[in-house]
């Protein structure tokens, strides 16, 4: 039977409902979103890469007995020995049984919401582990995992993780079920070390940060992205952490720039020291404060800078029989390395002045493009991309970002191809975890 | 990704649209459902631009799985599945760190005439008692009432069982009735012959 109350409320959600219109940008805005989004998790996969070898090498100097042996060309396959689920529960809190009690409620809810929410298939209620609960005197840190079964991994597709653990992070003090998850939880194939970059809560307010490794982890540092020098030379400079049983976790300084903000949760990188070995970015996850994206999707002066660079990049190509569409990766790899380049100075891509030199596309069938940028702070410089452009059919193909000092236009003549592009260094907050970056 | 590498955060990558027929498809599901799946964000958020994010948001992540989304063949529910929890998230980490000083949200744009301003008012007391209810219950309703899903099949959208969708929209509309001004349903008498009045929906409750 249908009362009053429900048939007033089903008109007045048709009627509501209504009124909601989808702005004219919105795919638009959706397609950039993607786009962050797969660098994003392209970033967040090779710097796992890069933990699952730091994990790896440390699990060999610990089979060994902690002796200091040079690391092994390649990493052991079985990591079954080391695995952060078998350490017991560490953190200043680890022997309050009461929040332990609680925090263990909260988590397993927790990860039983990320499980269900990400479709991994139900947790091995065995695996369930509290890895950490710990309390700074400003933060307050738990850190769940556990083992799943995916219901989706086939003999062709078997699944790339087994092992979820979640991240939930409050003010010091606060009871367990007060912690919020961040928002971006992490799986691996091995139960190996990880650190998770969280979210800041606003302009001006810090980031936390957690690392967990193995007990013999020491001197843990963080560095919340790359910087350029004068000779636009990559370097990071990295930031102590106290570390407590192979454990750490902190806070990344607010900062009032969006940009710098964005650049916490693209280019944070970490390094640690296991039995004498330096072990270089396990970072694994990071949260995108929703703020940061707020800012970067709404902000007027940053849209229309954004725009801006569509219309030259669109408009120069068509002068040069480049059909170039707003989709297409080359305008993205262009807006992102521009956004990076801003990063590195603690500016934004609204103070970032640039010409474009050349555009066109390249024997290989991408778009290409060259740009004289100025970029305050920073000497001028010339900055070369090519990507996927003007429906060649290559999907969302992108190759690294190259800069070099600006030169006199090669005496008159601008390269054409990244062959041509003579001096130019990869460049990008992404570079920097790279293997054999060192800091 | 090789079987035995690591694969942060993301586990869906693999699923991603891959191919032109991928992308093709998703951007004309984004094209031809956008606009319906919006209106859900809407009611659950009550606020204009929060319901875009929400959608863009939920969007991103069927992106990264859209091939299995697809083969499973109700990309729809999917989303929408998405953005009820993603809502939910929200409101959660919301309550941790902020103190909500300001619920008035989106006006709708309409002008009305002004002997139409008793009905906007009661619409608007409605409104804004579904705004102040909690996100899972406010959920429950729009699914029900809005959706028209079945109650099994917004137990699964909201991952509870049939049993709390029940008892969260009874409960929802009991409040919602309050704030309408409408007196409790009359309870069924099986002893005597039904003839009395229904409740109506112009007998406000008094301030």
């Amino acid at each position: 039977m249908s009362t009053d109350i429900e048939e007033a409320l089903r008109a007045e959600l048709a009627a509501r409902a209504e009124t909601a219109r989808l702005r004219p940008d919105f795919q638009d805005a959706l397609e950039r979103g993607i786009g962050r989004d797969k660098v994003r998790r392209r970033v967040a996969g090779g710097s796992a890469l890069a933990l699952f070898v730091a994990a790896a090498v440390a699990a060999a100097v610990i089979l060994n007995g902690g002796a200091s042996t040079p690391a092994p060309a390649h990493p052991p396959t079985d990591l079954s020995r080391f695995s952060l689920l078998q350490i017991p529960t560490r953190g200043s809190l680890a022997h309050d049984a009461a929040f332990v009690a609680d925090a263990m409620r909260t988590g397993r809810a927790a990860l039983d919401k990320t499980v269900a929410d990400y479709e991994f298939g139900p947790l091995d209620p065995s695996s369930f582990r509290l890895l950490y609960a710990g309390d700074d005197g400003v933060l307050r840190f738990v850190v769940v995992a556990g083992i799943f079964n995916d219901p989706h991994a086939t003999p062709d597709q078997p699944s790339s993780a087994t092992s979820i653990y979640d991240v939930l992070i409050g003010q010091s003090g606060a009871r367990a079920a007060d912690l919020h998850p961040q928002a971006f939880p992490g799986t691996s194939q091995g139960e190996s070390a990880f650190a998770v970059t969280g979210e800041s809560a606003g302009p001006g307010k810090p980031t936390p940060l957690i690392v967990l490794g193995p007990t013999q982890m020491t001197d843990i540092q963080y560095s919340p992205g790359v910087t350029l020098d004068k000779t636009l030379h990559t370097h990071r400079t990295g930031v102590p952490l106290k570390t407590v049983d192979g454990a750490a976790i902190g806070e990344i300084p607010g900062t009032s720039s969006v940009f710098a903000a964005y650049g916490y949760s693209m280019g944070t990188a970490f390094k640690a020291t296991v039995n004498g070995h330096t072990t270089y970015d396990f970072e694994s996850a990071a949260s995108m404060p929703a703020w940061v994206n707020d800012a970067i999707s709404r902000d007027p002066a940053i849209v229309a800078a954004h725009q801006n660079l569509r219309n030259l990049l669109v408009q120069k190509a068509s002068g040069a029989g480049l059909r170039l569409g707003p989709d297409d990766a080359l305008i993205l790899s262009v807006q992102m390395a521009l956004e990076d380049l801003a990063i590195a100075e603690h500016s934004s891509i609204t103070d970032v002045q640039y010409t474009v030199a050349w555009i066109g596309r390249e024997d290989t069938g991408l778009g290409a493009v060259v740009l004289d940028v100025t970029v305050p702070g920073l000497p001028a410089l010339q900055l070369f991309a090519d990507a996927a452009a003007g429906g060649a059919n290559m999907g969302d193909t992108t190759q690294g970002t190259l800069i070099r000092l600006e030169p006199s236009h090669d005496a008159g003549h601008v390269p054409t191809t990244r062959a041509q592009f003579t001096g130019g260094v990869s460049f990008g907050q992404d570079e920097g975890r790279l293997a054999g970056f060192t800091w | 990704m090789a079987q035995s590498e690591p694969s942060a955060v993301d586990p869906g990558s693999r699923e991603g649209p891959d191919s032109d027929s991928d992308s093709e498809q998703f951007r004309q599901f984004v094209s031809t459902r956008s606009s319906a799946l919006l209106r859900t964000a809407y009611l659950l958020t009550g606020d204009y631009a929060r319901a875009e994010d929400l959608l863009q948001s939920a969007l991103i992540r069927a992106h990264r799985h859209w091939r299995r989304v697809r083969k499973q063949g109700e990309p729809e529910a999917y989303v929408r599945k998405i953005i009820v929890n993603l809502n939910t998230d929200w409101w959660r980490r919301r309550s941790s760190f902020e103190q909500v000083v300001d619920t008035a949200g989106d006006q709708a744009p309409s002008d009305p005439a002004p002997d139409a301003f008793a009905a906007y008012e009661l619409r608007d007391e409605l409104w804004e008692a579904l705004r102040g209810l909690p996100p899972k219950m406010r959920a429950a309703l729009v699914l029900r009432y809005f959706e028209d899903l079945t109650e099994a099949q917004a137990a699964h959208v909201l991952g509870c069982s049939v049993g709390t969708v029940k008892s969260q929209c009874s409960r929802g509309l009991e409040r919602l009735r309050a704030a309408y001004g409408l007196a409790p349903p009359p309870v069924p008498d099986t002893s005597q012959p039904e003839h009395r009045d229904s409740p109506r929906i112009s007998t406000r409750r008094s301030a």
